[in-house]
């Protein structure tokens, strides 16, 4: 329990009952029991109530510009591979006005996590509808319903190439925790999509509203065939239900082991000089 | 004596006129002549007109030729649009598939040559007229034949023994068919070769090698015209330092990985033209909030929206100066030579590390795409300098702390105290505030640092002291250069760091007349330039797409002084 202590950030300023101190907990049970020291640590957060998750961690934290996370986050891994890279995110921020970062991410398979923490709903801006919010959703901008079909964050990051894909629950620390750890584990882009009820501007999808909803995957390391892990998000959703734990993983070529040579020494402490001959070398194209 | 040639290739997109006119231009360049090239091409693969101007010179001459000595026409649309730009008695080599029903002008010499015949009775596919060009090209003029097939061999060779023979053989065809086909011709004469250490290069290569050369180790772009270059050659050799290439999304994804490197503690750069630039706008006022030093590439286009994507302007002027949201810092540079470019790029990382924002490194399409000779940078002048960047940190660290200068010091993420970056109002320790005497403070604190930026900012060249003043910037200096002799009374100031403006540009400035001359509508160095000097400018401006002739400035200012 006191491990925990040494990531307490600032006291949390969302709302009482909110879904994301569930994600915050987790989030520190999980890194105070792989033991990854704070300074190792880097949050790069977005725009929303998701993206204050940087401030209560006692972490690096970098607040980025809204839906940013992923290029900012993939560069910073890239330029030290000895941090922890987090990316912390909501549905507006990933789905949204991120969501072009967000699939190109799947596909580039960066050593990062990634963390959305979806709420259906703009909790910051008061209550307007987001990219998976569900259809007839009443909102502050939508008071005749949603009319838009819902984003599914899981099943986008399947069909886009994504190596870890996991689905939380906010209701479910323990299982929360569970996923934080084997996404540490993971070598590549580990993408969790977490349930987080707004108990303010969302009165539809409250926790009780989740729990019958909700049903855990029965393999514990994800399902290994990804059109098999595709057909059963697809399913659970027709029959509005939701898929949480591990969903799918498994192993590709990462980013950073493709464009780093030398993975021991960080870019970012090794000499800028270089030899002058080098430079020459390259007029020596140009003779 | 000086010596001065200019010729043209002009054809279909897809003739070879790149190739055939690289290659000239680099005879012309390792004969020791100063050469500089004006590429007019459309933004379509094939099938549609395009021109290639070469231009060498025993002088340092680099704008546009107005007039030209040799064309080359492969299409029709060659001779309708540029016969009239031939001199007196010049040559003109034309397809003879086109010549029919042409009104030629009654001075020229003209030389019907069937490349397309040959090359169908030659080659199969018809293909290699650009060698076949270079052989009938060989023909006329007095240069080492050496010189062509040294080039020829560098190129083909690579790409297999068969193709660089087959190339070879049709620079011989082209050849015998002149001397088969035209006697007594006169052969344009050079001067003596001139043994040099020239480079025959582009301004976004030149800009490619400054950047790893300055410590860039982190390149995130999106393909755009002109600034693609940057991105490829980096793409091909940044490996080789360690560095890291990313092609991205688009130009959002682009900045802001480059400022993600930036905070984590490398050198990082983007490259881009206008339509990407605006993209970025939120990134430069990210960078500069953050403090974080990143250096975009502009090579400007033709705009607004996507415009021209291939032609010239320079109208980015005010976005670069002025864009974005909020009370940004930055720093705005703008080299008006190829060869500044090395240097330039170097002090773009250099004043973005030591003043911790944003700089936007001005360039056009006429610096990055055409080829220009230049000696070899004096690469020990330039060195990289970090300012008040540190590898280790101590437990007082504060990432936005309150100095002198505004400079707090930097490090990379991963120290043992940890550090918060964020692009919402901050105190000292990057954490999050709305308080009005912090936010005064930090916000002040943000600007200072241009009072210090300010002193070393790149002095304006001065040319002549004439009583009347020509002020300009980019690329526009060459073509006034050109014809400055021309003129008593003129003194022309070429300004180069634009933002944050030097204290003693308004004395440099001072003149009976001052006169802007820019490329593009609104005048939009002349804005700055009338804050600067408080009164009225006169305005020259160019807004077609295609830069400056030097004679179309000379007689423009004629009318005015």
């Amino acid at each position: 329990m006191n491990q925990e202590k040494i990531y307490e950030g600032k006291k949390p300023g969302w709302c009482p009952g909110c879904g994301d101190y569930a994600v915050l907990n987790a989030l520190k049970k999980a890194l105070a029991k792989k033991g990854i020291p704070p300074s190792k640590i880097v949050i790069v957060s977005g725009i929303g109530c998701s993206g204050k998750l940087g401030d209560y961690v006692a972490t690096n934290s970098v607040h980025t510009l809204h839906g940013r996370v992923l290029p900012v986050a993939t560069a910073i891994k890239l330029s030290n591979p000895e941090l922890l890279v987090i990316g912390a995110s909501g549905d507006g921020d990933t789905y949204a006005i991120g969501i072009s970062h967000f699939i190109h991410a799947c596909r580039r398979n960066p050593e990062i996590i990634h963390i959305v923490m979806n709420n259906q709903v703009y909790g910051l801006t008061k209550g307007q509808f987001s990219p998976t919010s569900l259809k007839g959703f009443v909102s502050t901008s939508t008071p005749y319903g949603v009319q838009e079909e819902p984003v599914d964050g899981v099943l986008l990051a399947l069909e886009s190439g994504a190596t870890f894909v996991a689905r939380g629950f906010s209701g479910d620390v323990q299982g929360l925790t569970q996923i934080f750890e084997k996404a540490i584990e993971h070598k590549g882009f580990s993408f969790i999509d977490i349930l987080s009820p707004c108990v303010t501007f969302n009165k539809l999808n409250t926790y009780d509203w989740f729990r019958e909803r909700i049903f855990k995957i029965e393999e514990p390391f994800g399902i290994r065939y990804l059109p098999r892990a595709i057909r059963f998000v697809r399913e659970a959703l027709e029959e509005g239900k939701f898929l949480t734990g591990v969903i799918y993983e498994t192993k590709k070529l990462t980013l950073s082991d493709f464009l780093l040579k030398d993975k021991e020494i960080p870019l970012v402490k090794k000499k800028l000089e270089i030899e002058k001959e080098e430079i020459l070398e390259l007029f020596s194209l140009f003779k | 004596m000086n010596f001065e040639i200019s010729l043209r290739i002009g054809g279909e997109a897809g003739d070879g006129a790149l190739t055939a006119g690289n290659i000239i231009a680099k005879i012309f360049s390792r004969h020791g002549l100063f050469v500089s090239t004006y590429k007019d091409f459309p933004s379509q693969i094939r099938g549609i007109h395009t021109n290639y101007t070469i231009r060498a010179s025993s002088q340092k001459k680099f704008a546009r030729p107005s007039k030209i000595d040799f064309l080359f026409a492969l299409d029709k649309e060659s001779v309708f649009y540029h016969q009239h730009e031939l001199k007196k008695n010049g040559i003109i080599i034309v397809e003879e598939k086109v010549y029919e029903g042409i009104n030629f002008r009654e001075d020229l010499k003209i030389f019907k040559i069937p490349f397309i015949d040959i090359a169908l009775k030659e080659f199969k596919k018809g293909v290699f007229k650009n060698s076949i060009l270079l052989g009938v090209f060989s023909e006329f003029i007095n240069l080492e034949e050496s010189y062509f097939k040294e080039i020829l061999k560098e190129i083909y060779e690579r790409k297999g023994k068969e193709i660089l023979n087959t190339n070879l053989k049709a620079f011989e065809i082209g050849k015998n068919f002149v001397k088969e086909n035209f006697k007594g011709i006169e052969r344009i004469d050079f001067p003596p070769k001139k043994e040099n250490e020239f480079i025959l290069i582009s301004g976004n290569e030149i800009c490619a090698i400054s950047a790893i050369y300055s410590g860039c180790r982190f390149f995130s772009g999106y393909p755009i015209t002109p600034a693609t270059e940057i991105l490829e050659f980096l793409s091909k050799f940044m490996p080789k330092f360690d560095g890291i290439v990313l092609q991205m999304e688009d130009e959002i994804s682009a900045i802001n990985a480059a400022i993600g490197a930036g905070i984590a503690g490398l050198r990082a750069m983007t490259a881009t033209s206008g339509p990407g630039f605006s993209l970025m706008t939120e990134g430069i006022s990210y960078a500069g909030m953050t403090e974080t030093p990143v250096v975009i590439v502009d090579s400007q286009r033709a705009g607004p929206s996507t415009g021209m994507p291939t032609k010239f302007e320079q109208s980015d002027l005010f976005h670069a100066v002025f864009g974005g949201h909020g009370d940004i810092p930055r720093c705005v540079l703008a080299p008006s030579h190829p060869e500044e470019i090395f240097g330039f790029t170097n002090l773009a990382f250099n004043l973005a590390e030591k003043y911790q924002l944003p700089v936007i490194l001005l360039l056009d399409q006429f610096l990055s795409q055409n080829l220009f000779t230049i000696n070899l940078p004096e690469i020990d002048k330039f060195e990289i300098e970090r300012g008040k960047f540190t590898e280790g940190i101590n437990r007082e660290f504060k990432r936005f702390s309150f100095t002198e200068d505004g400079i707090s010091n930097r490090t990379y993420l991963g120290q043992e105290k940890i550090f918060h970056i964020t692009g919402v109002e901050h105190n000292e320790e990057g954490n999050i505030t709305t308080y009005a005497v912090l936010r005064k403070k930090m916000s002040e604190k943000r600007f200072l640092k241009l009072n210090y930026l300010k002193k070393e900012m790149p002095e304006p060249l001065i040319f002549g002291n004439g009583k009347n003043v020509i002020v300009t910037f980019g690329s526009t200096r060459l073509a006034i250069e050109e014809i400055l002799d021309e003129f008593k009374n003129l003194k022309l100031v070429v300004i180069r760091g634009i933002y944050p403006i030097r204290d003693d540009l308004k004395e440099i400035l001072n003149g009976e007349k001052i006169i802007c001359i820019e490329q593009n509508l609104s005048g939009q160095l002349s804005f700055i330039i009338e804050k600067i000097v408080k009164k009225e400018v006169i305005k020259i401006l160019k807004y077609t797409g295609r830069p400056f002739y030097p004679e179309e400035i000379k007689e423009k200012i004629k009318k005015i002084l």
